[in-house]
């Protein structure tokens, strides 16, 4: 591939010739021409309007007035004017109203305010004529003068050499036996590549980045934990449905494992310090240890689990609000899509506490907010196992 | 030879299109204000005929004012009416009087009238003839016999 002329140089003049143009500016000119014909026409009419409005104004002061009266154009009786103050006007589509002088000068200043309204568009298309024009002469004595037009196309210099190691290289590494045709193809597809493989770092760089701002307000993860906690709980209740929960903390304790190892790494220091004085089970870790040896035998940790899960948040309801507030700033979007959560988990806490339900009102937003965020890390997983949750929970709810 | 035919054909078109189709239209724009002046006196003729047929001497009537709007009015005499004979003269009338002009006119008008349609027929027929001239020369060099045989006839 040889790199491709850096740009085009064409007199203005070859793409409008000067001729051409000068007969568009007296085309344009000649419209110009009809319009302010057009203006004039209407200007007369509001003359007339003026006029009659000054008449009708002026006819009802006298009972009659001597006139000539027209019987067609060439001729005239000598007449007067009875009834001074009843006009009859024309609406339109030849119905006619009995009107009175004043009425009728409404009716007439109305009609002046259309043909004003008319007037100023006919006045602003003249306006645009008159720009078009001038730029159509200004366009032929560019091109008298001989002036010239460079154009050149805009080409990402950092792009271009990596397209072409990489499309270099990339296709040797493929399996051989492409056809001329393929090898063409096999180019943009390697250039293809390239660039997602530039997107993918940057995009983990910016990951870096995402995770030192977790850091800073993690609460949002934590809370993930925490709610990943109630929701295993609210499966826990429910004993019919041991084979969900199996599925569902088998699920989880991957997920948690792979999807979020970065993020619970970092978080991990700072729940110490603070968080895992005031809730001891919380800790992510030790919750998976607790999910696998409920995996492997369930039935006997369930009630000091649902006793913990009672005791811990109404000891801790101010911290849990702080994080609340935390959690509810740093993800003002999601709370919107909580309500209609909030609405179905509702019968589960109405029996506790108030402070139980806002704790719970908390972890359920996180909760809802997790799904969304490890919605794909599930679906890979076993997608099987998502429709069956919320099931088991309502399932427990009413036993 | 053909520079010379070229010259022709211009002059031909120049002929047509500056000439006489200009005038071509001016013609039909003055029969149609004939025509106008024409519908006009008939109408004021068969008015004043319905007037002195049923021997109405006083009549109302709605004089438009302008823009569409209409005040009645009170002829108390219809006996007499003022009529333009041209160039801002208003004549007085009787009804009968009125009748006779309007009937002269009209005849007048009429002659106008064969008058204006004969030149617009005369433009037309040299419209006709310029593109008759302009389809000669075009057919001159491809088709001689053909040509020639249209002048035989």
């Amino acid at each position: 591939m040889e790199p491709p002329t850096k740009g085009t140089v064409t007199p203005i003049a070859s793409l409008f010739s000067e001729e051409e143009a000068r007969k568009a500016a007296i085309y344009v000119e000649e419209k110009i021409g009809e319009k302010r014909e057009a203006m004039n026409r209407l200007q007369q009419f509001v003359d007339e309007n003026a006029n009659l409005i000054n008449l009708v104004a002026k006819l009802p002061d006298q009972l009659h007035h001597n006139v000539m009266v027209p019987l067609g154009k060439l001729a005239f009786f000598p007449g007067r004017l009875i009834h001074t103050n009843e006009f009859k006007v024309l609406l339109g589509e030849n119905y006619y109203a009995d009107r009175t002088s004043k009425q009728t000068i409404g009716v007439l200043s109305r009609r002046d305010k259309t043909l004003q309204s008319q007037i100023r568009s006919l006045k602003a298309e003249i306006e645009d004529f008159q720009t078009e024009a001038s730029f159509f002469t200004a366009t032929a004595s560019e091109a008298a003068e001989g002036l010239i037009e460079i154009r050149e196309d805009y080409v990402e210099e950092d792009s271009s050499p990596t397209v072409l190691q990489s499309g270099a290289k990339e296709p040797s590494d493929l399996p051989g036996g492409e056809t001329a045709v393929g090898e063409v193809e096999d180019d943009e597809f390697a250039r293809i590549m390239s660039r997602l493989n530039e997107l993918e770092m940057e995009e983990e760089q910016e990951g870096e980045d995402g995770d030192d701002r977790d850091e800073k307000h993690d609460s949002p993860i934590e809370i993930e934990e925490e709610s990943e906690h109630d929701m295993v709980k609210g499966i826990r209740g429910e004993t019919d449905h041991n084979k969900f929960m199996e599925q569902e903390t088998g699920v989880s304790v991957p997920k948690k494992a792979s999807g979020h190892s970065s993020s619970i790494l970092l978080i991990q220091p700072r729940s110490k310090g603070k968080v895992i004085e005031v809730l001891p089970e919380k800790q992510p870790y030790k919750d998976i240890d607790d999910l696998l040896n409920q995996c492997i035998g369930p039935k006997t940790q369930y009630l000091p689990k649902d006793q913990t899960r009672g005791g811990i948040p109404q000891q801790n309801a101010g911290t849990w609000r702080d994080f609340q507030a935390t959690s509810a700033v740093s993800r003002a979007k999601p709370k919107t899509n909580v309500v209609g959560q909030q609405k179905i988990e509702s019968p589960i806490q109405k029996p506790e506490p108030k402070s139980e339900t806002n704790k719970a009102f908390t972890g359920l937003i996180v909760e809802h907010d997790h799904n969304l965020q490890t919605n794909t890390h599930r679906q890979m997983q076993s997608s099987g196992s998502q429709p069956s949750k919320p099931v088991s929970r309502f399932m427990a709810q009413r036993r | 030879m053909d520079e010379g035919r070229q010259k022709d054909l211009q002059l031909l078109e120049e002929i047509i299109d500056k000439g006489l189709k200009q005038k071509l239209v001016h013609t039909i724009a003055s029969r149609d204000k004939i025509f106008e002046e024409q519908k006009v006196l008939s109408d004021l003729r068969k008015n004043l005929e319905t007037l002195e047929q049923n021997g109405v001497n006083s009549l109302k009537t709605m004089v438009n004012l302008g823009s569409e709007v209409y005040m009645q009015a009170e002829v108390p005499d219809t006996r007499h009416i003022f009529m333009d004979v041209g160039l801002g003269f208003y004549v007085e009338f009787t009804r009968q009087e009125a009748l006779d002009y309007i009937s002269q006119r009209e005849e007048r008008i009429k002659k106008q009238l064969k008058e204006v349609t004969g030149v617009i027929t005369l433009i037309k027929g040299r419209i006709k003839l310029a593109h008759y001239q302009i389809q000669q020369i075009l057919n001159l060099p491809d088709e001689n016999p053909s040509s020639s045989r249209r002048r035989a006839f």
